[in-house]
């Protein structure tokens, strides 16, 4: 089966962008700065072909910027109610689509293999690769539970969260946090008893290098920061 | 390979029952050992300290000692006897360590440092053998039930480990699924492997297991030969709480329901309009059609079971018909019902029910999904008629797995909806507690509802269910 080319990154280059990307966002004033990375990180998903994740991503970016320009429309209440919300939100785009080019994009052993090569220890190394494992897991225990809610009638509608927002946050999190323990149980046991934490130095089947591709990403990556504050230095923005 | 000595265990803080008392069991290398008896037994006990997760990860009392493949399990790290033992378990989701299936297949290979280029003979050969070229290189999250399990099968063979304990690995599965591990367990013995495997499903090992081993109440109770274990009779098996020996088929008590136009359907008779009524239901997810039927009509009193493969879309049509998924074409008592209104009238008991237990005691649990009116009296009434109503202060996540279960069950009575749905309510349940389930349905129907069963469990379609739905 021939595979469709598709862009694919050595995730230390995915994870230095991510990374610096926090001097941009919070070196500089002018919010509209940051569009060119987003724009940027919105490309290689879009050449790693995850086209599902850049189309709901540009529905989110639309909806939390459009909300500060009909903010003259809205009632007082809800601006004050939800703006450092959305203040927030806005200032964290940004990192959510590089985060996102993270997730979608690096597979477990990638990272594990990039972890051993800067010589990590397990006891660092273990914990980072569970973490991974357990983001989508969450995103499918919370599809379960989101509907059990709504067969309650204590579902996550305007209704519910506006009427009782404690109670409707305790509904996900109390059977979330038990079948999340239910999974890490039995997680342990299905890795340990698989050798995980071992005493021999783990082996991979496929080992991932920096290649042009990533030299080209980072070399136009580092450009706009060094761009932006030039453009910063001479005062043409703040 | 295998050494028990007088081996007796208790957990540290559970009253859930699954401790041993003085186990001795000898395994010869390239036995095939069956491990039977009711939930709870110390079965799955005895599987974990064979790998060592007890007493090395779960914590108890423990007195004999333990051989296998020649290490003191007792003095030996997991990791360790890793080397020597592979386990597969009964929840094909909390499995897999990655979220690929490659690289979750060398996993196991990995941790023990094969290099790279016989990584590569490995896993060829583990996805020949486990006829699994076509899913390779895919997202886990992404297959059925059956597949991850079977990724979980072959993780652990290409680890090639000298032993192979399975724990209740066709709980999930579908009859198709289960005929896959039935080979893939042959080529193990044939391979000369040792292998254990605790199972509630005897059928589909009888023509592989070399020994069948009894045990009730954390002891060793009997020990059979494959032909003196055929050679019980039905009423003493039973009596042991075991499942079929023959692979179950539907007798004549439950009939098909047709789900076209020009076929009369068996249980709604002569009713012209049924009371759930099912027309037309077509349903895609991007753009690929999971569901189409035609025309189904079914009336309450009755307990329907809905099978069909792992995919054939059985819980799709269950979430269309709760109203979880937006689809037109179902109608009650013969008007059209919109998601809103669906949602009040059907109730899904899931298959994991801890993710519909949402409060501290079974009383506020029953209060929250009741209708404003019930008083305190009948919600204790329910709870008593499901013998739970000592608990009914305790919290529901101390309950074991079959009480949680009751629990969501009243509480769908409770909150007095006619059409109640059960996602697989049997998997890994034994004869006792399966016949126990089905009499719940037979009180439910009495109660004039609509019982909708998805499972894969044939014996349970014999004792309760009058119709059947075949999918796919």
């Amino acid at each position: 089966m021939q595979k469709k080319q598709k862009l694919q990154l050595h995730p230390g280059t995915k994870l230095i962008m991510l990374l610096l990307l926090n001097v941009p966002i919070f070196g500089i004033t002018d919010k509209n700065i940051i569009l060119p990375f987003v724009v940027f990180a919105l490309i290689l998903l879009i050449l790693s072909r995850e086209y599902k994740v850049v189309f709901k991503y540009i529905v989110l970016y639309a909806v939390i910027t459009s909300i500060g320009v009909f903010s003259e429309y809205i009632p007082d209440i809800i601006i004050d109610l939800t703006s450092t919300l959305l203040v927030s939100l806005k200032m964290f785009l940004p990192l959510i689509a590089y985060g996102l080019l993270v997730a979608r994009t690096t597979t477990i052993s990638e990272v594990s293999y990039m972890l051993d090569q800067l010589r990590m220890p397990d006891g660092v190394i273990i914990p980072f690769l569970v973490m991974f494992r357990f983001f989508p897991t969450i995103h499918e225990e919370r599809k379960m539970i989101s509907n059990a809610m709504k067969l309650r009638g204590i579902g996550i509608d305007f209704k519910n969260v506006v009427s009782q927002p404690l109670k409707t946050a305790e509904f996900i999190y109390v059977p979330m946090l038990f079948t999340l323990l239910n999974i890490g149980t039995e997680l342990t046991n299905a890795s340990l008893t698989r050798g995980l934490g071992g005493t021999q130095k783990r082996s991979y089947l496929s080992t991932v290098h920096m290649t042009w591709q990533d030299a080209v990403v980072l070399a136009v990556f580092f450009a706009m920061i060094v761009f932006f504050f030039y453009l910063k230095m001479s005062g043409g923005i703040v | 390979m295998i050494k028990f000595k007088d081996i007796s265990f208790s957990y540290e803080n559970s009253t859930l029952g699954g401790e041993l008392k003085n186990i001795d069991l000898n395994i010869n290398k390239g036995d095939f050992v069956l491990l039977t008896g009711k939930s709870g037994c110390g079965k799955s006990t005895l599987l974990n300290m064979i790998s060592g997760i007890i007493p090395h990860h779960t914590k108890g009392k423990i007195s004999g000692s333990i051989e296998v493949d020649g290490k003191d399990v007792l003095k030996t790290s997991v990791q360790e006897m890793a080397l020597s033992v592979g386990s597969v378990f009964q929840n094909p989701k909390s499995q897999f360590f990655h979220l690929n299936t490659t690289d979750e297949i060398i996993f196991s290979a990995t941790n023990k440092g094969v290099p790279a280029d016989e990584l590569v003979n490995r896993l060829e050969h583990t996805a020949a053998l486990f006829h699994m070229e076509d899913i390779l290189d895919r997202n886990i999250f992404r297959l059925s039930g059956g597949e991850k399990q079977k990724i979980a099968c072959a993780s652990v063979y290409a680890g090639q480990p000298k032993i192979f304990i399975f724990d209740e690995p066709s709980a999930n599965l579908d009859q198709f699924a289960i005929d896959e591990l039935k080979r893939i367990f042959t080529a193990l013995k044939n391979e000369g492997k040792t292998v254990l495997v605790a199972e509630h499903r005897l059928f589909y090992l009888m023509d592989i297991a070399d020994r069948i081993v009894y045990i009730d109440e954390g002891k060793m109770k009997a020990e059979f030969s494959t032909g003196e274990f055929k050679s019980l009779s039905k009423e003493s098996r039973k009596a042991m709480g075991l499942r079929a020996i023959h692979q179950p088929v539907i007798n004549g008590r439950a009939e098909k329901v047709s789900t076209t136009l020009d076929k009369t359907s068996v249980i709604a008779s002569t009713a012209e309009t049924g009371d759930l009524v099912i027309k037309d239901l077509v349903f895609s997810y991007d753009n690929e059609p999971v569901l189409n039927l035609e025309h189904i009509k079914l009336n309450k009193g009755n307990a329907v079971a809905i099978l069909g493969k792992n995919g054939s879309g059985k819980s799709t049509l269950s979430h269309c018909l709760c109203g979880l998924n937006k689809c037109k074409g179902i109608f009650l008592e013969g008007k059209g019902y919109s998601e809103k209104k669906r949602l009040k009238s059907f109730d899904l008991v899931m298959q994991d029910v801890n993710h519909q237990l949402f409060t501290e005691s079974l009383m506020d649990e029953m209060r929250l999904a009741a209708k404003h009116d019930t008083s305190r009296k009948e919600i204790e009434e329910i709870l008593s008629e499901l013998e739970l109503i000592s608990y009914k202060d305790r919290h529901p996540m101390s309950l074991s797995g079959g009480q949680k279960q009751r629990l969501v069950i009243g509480a769908s009575m409770a909150s007095g909806k006619d059409y109640v749905i059960f996602d697989e309510p049997t998997s890994g349940l034994d004869y006792i507690h399966m016949e126990a389930f089905a009499k719940m349905v037979e009180k439910l129907k009495n109660q004039a509802k609509l019982i909708l069963i998805i499972t894969h469990d044939y014996e349970l379609v014999n004792l309760c269910c009058d119709a059947i739905i075949q999918m796919g």
